[in-house]
């Protein structure tokens, strides 16, 4: 197990790497760069800006130097533990994420407790009472979280909530609280604010799960050592909790590490228009105006975070399925 | 006292827009120290004993602002939004716009504002600027004339320095210097008789921005020890700090100001909400003698989308604002919700001539196509196949008139022959035109051929931040088809669009036609080749601003001839003889029919809350004359 | 959609089920069984018959659409929806079956800058069936004009769910964007299928460095965060391209990721069954690598690939729609839904014109019945089944 789990910090290294240069080509892809998409910017408000500042612009980014120099100073700079500068917020990467992130990691992190305490119950619930009105109602509720679009449920949810109660919902902190430092006031304010994303987020979520979860406890349900369990007098409840559902989640767990990075991605269309401070519309706004370092910086963190998530979830397979374990360790 | 006129007197209806100068704009009446009143808060201040009284933080003549409605009662918070991080211009378009001289409401006239006074020589190349004695920084230090020598020689002159400035100046042109303590002159090597107007425009600022006991301690000619510093605050040289500090960015809320409110929160993108509190030593007064500003506190949420705004709006929680959310789209939700958002909505009249100018690439790097956008009979056909009212029925609900590229009726430089012709629609007579170039082979589709057998193919990348460009060139790809013209239309990201624009790779490009009211002499763009916006002829521009640059290209007679005679125009100081030219430049303009207009936008709106007082019914709304500012902004006051 | 293709591939396969070893004679075959199941399951069963109406309306949209979905109509922008009637009643009080919907009074409110409709009963517009309309090319290949049903008069206004916001027809719209929408789903899930179950069953099945490399790989394109990856795909693709190319490259981008979701559960599971009696029988009984993975190991999994394929198409149609809300995807005059909801996404809309949400709902119905059925699916093809 520890061997396996060196090799895998290894590879991890290693694909990291690779991921670096994905990382790089793919913020350099689109056409441009930050000085163009600022130009654009400037025009959009009628302001101009002068050839001359253009061209020290240019030169004080090195915007024009070789693609592998810019990728080398990159990555040497990360090495060293700087991120590099953000253009168009003029702050460094690293202090803009450190501000961020606490933030962006609660309301994702409370997302996925949300969902997981909500999919495992009405899971194992709607398999064990196949085609119950419960199980029907779990499903149609479940799709239809499944089915919205995150931006246009999230759209609608502000406007009925201002059509309905006459407030707006959006951001996580009214504004009395933005620039204030934590209190229990402000926490109170905050838990007033984060139904709305968490909801909207883990809505998404939540159905794939239940259904993934009612599919394989019901595979594992109609197998014949259940009915021998029953048989021998164990009770349902026991039987049902021991067995099949530790078996069951046995594909769940493996998604498990992707759980984080997917509610990443789902809250990050959800983020920009319900205006949460997250590091989602950074993100964004990043890549729109071709802010290099920072994209390149947050998009590595969330291909950090999956990697992560992947080799939480392949330990936990192996401890949860002896079967795989045992197979892993003669593979070895 | 002494009153000059910029140019000829308008015989048209319009006194809007005819810019004059105001040499010396004196308060009615003068004030004795003792009659300055403060805000509560302020004077509580002072008699802790934190603060200095008013009259010492007042310069000697206070600027005395003739308000629009009445003299108002201090108080209240002014709330507004902004989108994104890079919104700066929300915030120099309210709370930021203080210059030595500054556009009078109506735009009609330059007056001074934190000049006292100035006064230019006749050959305009000498500009003298008296500044108010005792004016202070909103940290109480004093305002001088070396603060804009400052500005001026240590910054904007200076060839180290690695960072923004305002455009549009010709910093080689000018030399500055610091007659005595209040007394500042700017003289210019070749005349520049719109130097004025470009103080007083967005851009002017500049020279009253940078506080030489705050930025001099990063400039290396004040400070030797300014890269030193600039490291420790963690900047890579002393240009990247000073322009992080000191330009306008608003990212450091540090930096002394002599605006109404000092910024509290730094605008750098990460904090949610940005203020500006009263500045207790702000240099103007009502004329009842009270302090301003009224308004205590402005605050700018920052949002991530203009949905959010508009619902704030909507709810009641934007006080006074047109940013991002006043768009045709959006007023019928706003219209309908005056009553529950407790708002109502003003006016503006919108400097921008024309929702979208179509311009075709003259300098296309295609010698075929080049040579068929060139025929002015091939653009005028494109005019007359394009069904103006249609645009204006589906897109604007019919609000709005077919326009050329020309300045707005409402100007002094309305040019009836440039704004109206063939904006009819004529789909026959395009026809014929196109005939008789000898477009009149056509493929299976009905699509012209051009001289070299192909296919008349025009692209046309409309960014997408701009629905109704998109709208827009959705229903003249179908006008067009109709005279056998095939207008290739995508929506793309706008940098993509400059990209292309930037690299001349464009067939044509659509953008909104500015420079329609007293910013047209500043921003002729659309009137002959001008700079990089003119993307008719961005070669010919480059050769304009600089004959020697690369990817420049002389440009034909008529248009050299329009360059001449702005040059003539620069040169004048006398504004009769400005608009004299102008209407030359125009005339060619007419004749040379370089782009295509398509409507002119109706009046637009603003969103005032119900109880603010001191609000201008109509205003111009334009980037150079930076509304609402020029209004005064410390004036707005809520009514009990 | 999904669901039809699978009971077409299933009623080719009972010949051949019948040569496996140990099936008596007399017995139904494992598909027969699937299908005779499928029937039973009543939420399925529906959403199947939903499925093939959609499917119907996609293969159909151009007869089955009134309007010219691209015709841009000035005096009608944003125009409600008509209420369809059905019995008409003439002067003299006599009534007949006549469908027909109600004309509009139109104002402009130069104040507000909008049109105000108001459904005027006075102004009857009658419907016909097969009226001749726009031209376009049935299946693609055959010219007409025929439409199914129309105004009798041509330049009628005839909005069943209201116009956009440049007085285009929503429900013409709405059937051309069926097309697109579901093919992007169906295309993608296929391909995405036939990868993951290749590539995740053999790294399964064989394990070592294959699995390892896969792995790996697979690690790989799920740590890039997808909707970066996608702006970037996107907004690199050349700009001339044409809409057509941009959308097969689109369902290619998301199908090049989503297989590997499918791939890993699919490892999951071999990885499982490889040690289970049954397929260490086969083995040792001399069966090909191929055979025992398809007929022992596959069949012990089908539920699992199927739940997965049926949440995936309706993965693919939301993901069309997030790109297209970021306004990276497809782009009109393409018409899908994700296009269609990107243009309605705005206070303004739900304010003034919910019914252009319409899309939404066609969304949310295809989503569920194809979930449904992939339910219905799943439970029928369970081996274990009661």
């Amino acid at each position: 197990m520890t061997l396996y789990l060196v090799r895998r910090l290894v590879t991890m290294l290693l694909t990291l790497l690779a991921l670096s240069v994905v990382v790089f080509v793919v913020i350099q892809l689109p056409p441009g760069d930050f000085i163009t998409s600022y130009i654009a910017r400037l025009s959009g408000s009628g302001e101009t800006i002068d050839q001359a500042v253009i061209d020290t612009l240019r030169e004080r980014y090195q915007m024009d130097a070789p693609i592998l120099a810019q990728y080398w100073a990159w990555l040497k700079g990360m090495l060293h533990g700087e991120f590099g500068y953000s253009f168009e917020m003029k702050l460094p990467v690293a202090q803009i994420f450190s501000e961020r992130i606490g933030i962006s990691l609660a309301v994702e992190l409370l997302a996925v407790v949300v969902m997981w305490a909500v999919a495992i119950p009405i899971g194992i619930y709607s398999a064990v009472r196949q085609y119950s009105i419960g199980d029907y109602f779990a499903t149609v509720i479940g799709f239809f979280g499944l089915a919205v679009p995150n931006f246009l449920f999230a759209l609608v949810l502000m406007y009925i909530c201002y059509v309905w109660f006459g407030v707006t919902i959006t951001g996580l902190f009214s504004p009395e609280y933005m620039n204030a430092k934590w209190s229990l006031d402000r926490f109170l304010d905050f838990v007033q604010h984060v139904w709305a994303p968490v909801l909207v987020i883990a809505t998404a979520g939540t159905a794939q799960l239940v259904r993934v979860l009612r599919a394989n406890l019901l595979d594992e349900l109609n197998k014949p050592y259940v009915l021998t369990a029953r048989a021998k007098g164990l009770e349902k409840r026991k039987v049902i909790m021991r067995y099949p559902v530790r078996v069951a989640m046995n594909p769940l767990v493996s998604t498990i590490g992707w759980v984080l990075p997917t509610v990443i991605s789902s809250s990050f269309v959800t983020a920009i228009v319900l205006n949460l401070p997250t590091l989602s519309p950074i993100l964004l706004r990043a890549l729109l105006s071709q802010d290099m370092y920072l994209a390149g910086a947050l998009i590595l963190f969330m291909g950090v975070l999956t990697m992560i998530g992947t080799l939480i979830s392949d330990l936990l397979l192996a401890w949860i399925d002896p079967r795989i374990r045992l197979g892993m360790v003669g593979a070895n | 006292m002494k009153h000059l006129n910029l140019h000829t007197p308008p015989e048209r209806r319009l006194t809007v827009m005819a810019l004059s100068i105001a040499l010396l704009v004196a308060p009615g009446t003068s004030l004795l120290a003792a009659d300055y009143q403060e805000a509560p808060q302020l004077a509580e201040q002072v008699k802790a004993g934190t603060l200095p009284p008013v009259e010492e933080r007042l310069p000697e003549n206070p600027f005395v602002l003739e308000p629009i409605e009445s003299v108002g009662t201090y108080g209240g918070v002014w709330r507004s939004a902004l989108k994104g991080t890079y919104d700066n211009g929300w915030i120099r378009r309210t709370v930021a716009y203080q210059p030595l001289v500054a556009f009078s409401l109506d735009w009609s006239e330059v007056v001074p504002n934190v000049a006292e006074s100035f006064e230019v020589n006749d050959e305009a190349t000498e500009f003298t600027f008296h500044l108010r004695k005792g004016h202070k920084w909103s940290d109480g230090e004093p305002f001088t004339a070396a603060d804009i020598d400052f500005a001026l020689n240590d910054i904007a002159k200076n060839p180290e320095y690695k960072g923004e400035k305002a455009p549009n100046f010709d910093w080689d042109n000018m030399t500055g210097e610091v007659i005595d303590e209040t007394t500042y002159r700017i003289t210019l090597e070749r005349p520049d008789g719109l130097l004025i107007q470009r103080l007083a425009s967005v851009d002017g600022p500049f020279l009253t921005f940078a506080p030489k006991h705050y930025c001099g301690q990063l400039v290396p000619s004040v400070n030797p020890d300014a890269d030193k510093l600039a490291a420790e605050r963690g900047f890579d040289s002393w240009s990247q700090a000073l322009e992080k500090t000191c330009f306008t960015y608003f990212t450091d809320e540090k930096r002394p100001s002599l605006n109404a409110w000092q910024q509290a929160t730094a605008y750098d993108g990460l904090n949610q909400i940005i203020e500006f509190e009263r500045n207790p030593y702000f240099y103007k007064v009502d004329t009842a003698g009270n302090q301003l500003p009224y308004i205590d506190k402005a605050t700018m949420l920052q949002s991530e989308n203009v949905e959010d705004i508009l619902l704030k709006v909507i709810n009641g929680e934007v006080d006074f604002s047109n940013r991002h959310f006043a768009t045709v789209t959006n007023k019928p939700v706003i219209y309908d919700s005056q009553e529950s958002g407790n708002y109502r909505l003003t006016s503006t009249v919108d400097a921008r001539m024309n929702h979208a100018i179509l311009q075709l690439n003259l300098n296309n790097e295609d010698p075929v196509k080049r040579a068929l956008y060139n025929e002015r009979d091939f653009r005028v056909a494109l005019s007359l196949a394009t069904d103006r009212e249609e645009i204006v029925d589906v897109i604007f609900a019919g609000q709005g008139k077919p326009f050329q590229a020309a300045p707005r009726p409402e100007s002094p430089y309305y040019h009836e022959e440039l704004a109206t012709q063939y904006t009819e629609y004529d789909p026959d007579k395009a026809n014929e035109l196109l005939d008789g170039l000898g477009l009149t082979e056509r493929n299976d589709d009905g699509i012209r051929l051009n001289s070299a057998g192909d296919p008349i193919t025009i692209q046309l990348y409309t960014p997408s931040d701009q629905i109704e460009f998109n709208d827009m060139s959705q229903l003249i790809v179908n006008q067009w088809a109709e005279i056998g013209i095939q207008l290739d239309q995508r929506n793309v990201e706008r940098s993509f669009v400059y990209e292309r624009l930037h690299g001349n790779q464009h067939d044509m490009h659509i953008w909104w036609g500015d420079g329609g009211l007293g910013d047209a002499l500043l921003d002729a763009r659309y009137y002959f080749p001008f700079n990089r916006e003119s993307a008719f002829a961005l070669q010919w521009a480059q050769w304009f601003n600089n004959p020697d640059s690369e990817g420049g290209n002389e440009p034909s007679e008529p248009a050299r001839k329009q360059m001449e005679l702005y040059r003539e125009l620069k040169a004048s100081g006398d504004p009769a003889q400005q608009a004299e030219i102008f209407k030359q430049i125009l005339d060619i303009s007419a004749e040379q029919f370089w782009v295509i207009g398509t409507v002119l936008p109706a009046e637009g709106y603003m969103v005032v809350n119900k109880n603010l007082g001191n609000v201008p019914d109509s205003q111009p709304y334009a980037w150079l004359y930076p509304q609402p500012a020029p209004m005064g902004t410390s004036q707005l006051f809520y009514k009990n | 959609m999904n669901s039809t293709i699978m009971t077409e591939a299933a009623a080719d396969l009972p010949e051949d089920s019948s040569t496996v070893r140990g099936t008596l004679a007399g017995t139904e075959s494992q598909w027969q069984l699937i299908r005779r199941r499928f029937r039973q399951h009543r939420m399925a069963r529906v959403s199947l018959y939903i499925l093939i109406l959609f499917a119907f309306c996609a293969v159909f949209a151009n007869f089955l659409a009134p309007k010219d979905p691209l015709k841009v109509q000035a005096r009608y922008t944003y125009a409600p929806p008509q209420g369809l009637h059905f019995i008409d009643r003439d002067e003299n009080g006599d009534w007949s079956f006549r469908p027909h919907v109600y004309g509009y009074k139109v104002e402009v409110e130069p104040e507000a800058l909008r049109r105000v409709f108001v459904i005027d009963p006075s102004k009857k517009i009658y419907l016909n069936w097969f009226v001749e309309g726009h031209e376009y090319k049935l299946l693609g290949l055959f010219p007409s004009n025929i439409h199914l049903f129309g105004p009798e008069r041509k330049r009628d206004p005839l909005y069943l769910l209201g116009s956009d916001r440049l007085g285009r027809d929503m429900l013409s719209r709405l059937l051309l964007g069926t097309r697109i929408s579901l093919s992007v789903g169906i295309v993608g899930v296929v391909l995405s299928l036939f990868f993951g179950v290749l590539i995740g069953g053999l790294a399964g099945f064989y394990g070592g460095w294959f699995d390892a490399v896969t792995q790996r790989t697979i690690e790989f394109l799920r740590s890039l965060p997808t909707i970066p990856l996608w702006m970037a795909l996107a907004s690199a693709m050349p700009s001339d391209w044409s809409p057509l190319r941009v959308y097969f490259v689109i369902t290619l981008i998301l199908s090049l990721l989503g297989w590997t979701e499918l791939a890993r559960v699919v490892r999951g599971r071999f990885l499982a069954l490889k040690d289970e009696d049954y397929v260490a029988a086969a083995l040792y009984d001399g069966a090909s690598h191929i055979r025992v993975v398809m007929r022992h190991m596959v069949p012990a999994f089908t539920s699992h690939i199927i739940t997965a394929a049926s949440l995936a198409i309706p993965g693919m149609i939301l993901a069309e729609t997030a790109l297209s809300f970021l306004g990276l995807g497809l782009q009109s005059p393409v018409v899908s839904w994700g296009v269609l909801l990107q243009e309605a996404q705005n206070i303004r809309v739900l304010a003034t014109a919910p019914w252009l949400l319409a899309p939404g709902l066609a969304i949310v119905i295809a989503v569920l019945a194809m979930n449904f059925v992939g339910d219905g699916l799943r439970d029928a093809a369970d081996p274990y089944a009661r």
